[in-house]
């Protein structure tokens, strides 16, 4: 299965625009969770520190201002252990208590790059705030490192569930692609299967019952009233042959008894003589449809005779190189294989494929055309060719040549009923061979490609 | 020569009954395929002619069960239009030819008259010979008054079949079905065109032309009546 295929299936891309809503919605979801741990572990932090503000401040009321000094001493000295600092500066701005320095340029709860330990230039952000104690200043603040640890922690964790959930979706949709991609396509190899007339092949419906399956049970009630139809032609086709056999052969033997009346003046003779070339030609005209009818109608049964081909069209060009010379054009035979060319199939048939293509070159080409017949055997594959220098069909004209009556002088003076290459086609696709006409610039070269067996 | 025809259609019967009675030939007319049968078990005739499809029995199991029962009548299967398939089934089955509905009388009574006549054939002559002209099948060579005539491979197999039968019509058909092998009629001058190339070889140097144009019917070879 191609992989490229199976990535632009429709439930492929659903899948992918379902992961990039489900992550601009995990991504705001993230940025909305830190914001709210920023806020709250602050809260937290503020809470803390402000209690101990209280306790100093309690402690400044009870001693003064030796009592602050002392108390803001301790503080600090404990904090020296951990991720707080407390300082304390007199009404000059100089510092009195504490090993680091917080410039005092600010009101309320604030962020500030702040040495780590004394004397050192790393510095981290502290969440601090300054508060005017009797003429002093009193700051005090939290390293806000574990914050932002937790809110690591949290954009790591959401990382995760992206990642995680993005491949489990896609795995899920290539899954999903690849299977409706795989009844699409058996969908269309069936398909192409009643195309090539086996009518009696259905599309198959899974039990899981989605779009594909309905579509499939509605294709199949499709193709049955189809391959009802096909059967109805085909019976109706064998019935017209069973039917005009009658009244066709009434008329051949009446008008023979007539010719035989030795009263008949010869004029009534060659009129009743015409009449009887008219309808030998129109026996013909039936015998190649009924003909076209059953070679269509047997198809798929195995050809399982093989015969050499290389043989047959020899013998056919040497039949036709005389009818070619008599109408004034030249037949010439380019057989590159000197060992037989076998091919599968039915020597009748095929013998009257290639007298119909030689045929029609010979017919539909003026006085003086070269009409070539090639054979080659391309390993294995065998390439019939019939090509002539007359004056083609043009190209939009080439792919109606197939279809019976079509003629491509729509004048219809030149002989032949239309169907020689209806009838070509139908053989070619009975041995599942190709026949495609192209331009021989100048002249029309007919290729017929068997199958390698 | 009598003949059996076993066909369902009156009026297609009635017509063949009389020309072939013309033709100065006896004929025993059914129109049932079990009639045809019991006619060939009790009766001596030197032909059958059977319709394909029948009433009460079909022509080809008719020939089967005669052909089971050892009889060698010579039969010829009149088919449905385009079925080649089905002539092909009757030769099977033992009928001696086919002739596809609707056919000229003509062509019937030329196919009739050649498989009597095949009939009466015994050993394998290694030479045919029509008036002054020979063919020799074992060196396929033919000579004319003294002259060895060269002969293109399908001048020579038309030249043989229209020998064998010499003195009686072969037509058209025929001489495409075992000449050509051709099945099917392809509607160009094949026939024609070689039978002129053959006349040009052995009939125009000679005084005496031995190949002769049946109107309407196809060729007949024999020397001067």
């Amino acid at each position: 299965m191609d992989r490229g295929n199976i990535f632009s299936g429709s439930s492929f891309r659903a899948t992918l625009y379902g992961v990039v809503a489900f992550l601009a919605i995990l991504t705001l979801t993230a940025v909305l969770a830190i914001l709210y741990i920023e806020r709250e572990l602050k809260t937290d932090i503020q809470s803390q520190l402000e209690a101990a503000i209280s306790t100093i401040q309690a402690l400044h009321e009870e001693q003064g201002t030796d009592g602050l000094r002392d108390a803001m001493q301790d503080i600090s000295r404990s904090f020296a252990q951990s991720d707080r600092i407390a300082l304390l500066y007199d009404k000059d701005g100089n510092r009195i208590v504490g090993d680091r320095h917080v410039p005092l340029d600010f009101e309320g709860w604030v962020e500030r790059d702040v040495a780590v330990a004394s004397g050192t230039e790393e510095v981290a952000g502290y969440y601090v705030t300054a508060v005017p104690i009797d003429g002093h200043t009193l700051v005090i603040g939290r390293d806000l490192g574990y914050v932002r640890h937790v809110e690591m922690v949290t954009v790591r964790a959401f990382l995760v569930v992206g990642a995680l959930m993005t491949f489990i979706f896609i795995l899920i949709g290539y899954r999903m692609s690849s299977g409706s991609l795989g009844k699409l396509q058996a969908m269309g190899n069936t398909l192409q299967r009643v195309a090539q007339g086996e009518t009696d092949a259905r599309l198959t419906v899974a039990p899981e019952n989605n779009q594909i399956d309905r579509i499939a049970k509605i294709m199949n009630v499709h193709l049955d009233t189809l391959s009802e139809l096909v059967q109805s032609t085909k019976m109706s086709a064998a019935a017209i042959a069973h039917d005009l056999k009658r009244p066709l052969s009434r008329a051949y033997l009446g008008l023979e008894r007539v010719l035989d009346d030795e009263r008949l003046t010869d004029g009534s003779r060659a009129y009743i003589e015409e009449i009887r070339e008219e309808l030998a030609g129109l026996t013909a005209i039936f015998e190649t449809i009924l003909r076209i009818a059953r070679i269509d109608a047997s198809y798929g049964t195995e050809l399982t005779a093989s015969f050499d081909l290389g043989a047959l069209v020899a013998d056919l060009c040497e039949t036709y190189e005389v009818v070619a010379e008599e109408s004034g054009q030249t037949l010439v035979e380019e057989i590159a294989e000197n060992a037989p060319v076998m091919i599968r199939g039915d020597q009748g048939m095929i013998g009257q494929l290639v007298v119909n293509l030689l045929q029609n070159a010979i017919t539909h080409c003026p006085v003086g055309t070269f009409i070539t017949v090639g054979l080659q055997n391309r390993a294995g594959q065998v390439v019939l060719t019939v090509a002539d220098n007359g004056p083609g069909i043009p190209e939009a004209a080439r792919s109606k040549v197939f279809d019976a009556f079509f003629r491509a002088d729509t004048a219809r003076t030149t002989e032949g009923s239309g169907l020689g290459m209806a009838l070509a086609k139908s053989i070619a696709d009975r041995h599942d061979a190709t026949i495609a006409l192209d331009d021989n610039a100048p002249g029309l070269r007919v290729t017929v490609v068997f199958p390698r067996t | 020569m009598k003949i059996l025809l076993a066909e369902d259609d009156l009026k297609v019967a009635e017509f063949v009954v009389a020309g072939l009675e013309q033709s100065g030939h006896s004929v025993d007319h059914v129109t049932d395929g079990r009639d045809a049968l019991s006619y060939c078990l009790y009766n001596d005739c030197d032909v059958a002619v059977l319709d394909r499809m029948m009433p009460g029995m079909d022509g080809l199991s008719v020939l089967k069960a005669m052909r089971a029962g050892g009889s060698k009548l010579p039969v010829l299967m009149l088919t449905a239009l385009g079925d080649v398939e089905n002539r092909v089934a009757g030769l099977q089955a033992g009928a001696d030819d086919y002739l596809a509905k609707p056919f000229h009388f003509s062509e019937l009574l030329a196919r009739i008259v050649s498989l009597t006549r095949r009939q009466t054939e015994t050993a394998e002559a290694p030479t045919l010979r029509v008036h002054d002209l020979t063919l020799d099948l074992l060196t396929r060579t033919a000579e004319r008054q003294g002259k060895v005539i060269e002969l293109q491979a399908k001048e020579f197999a038309l030249l043989e079949v229209l020998m064998r039968n010499a003195g009686r019509v072969v037509t058209r058909t025929m001489l495409l079905e075992r000449v050509w092998n051709f099945n099917f009629d392809p509607n160009t001058t094949v026939v024609e065109t070689h039978v002129s190339r053959l006349r040009s070889k052995i009939d125009k140097p000679f005084d005496v032309p031995l190949i002769h144009t049946m109107r309407n019917t196809g060729y007949s070879m024999h020397g001067p009546r």
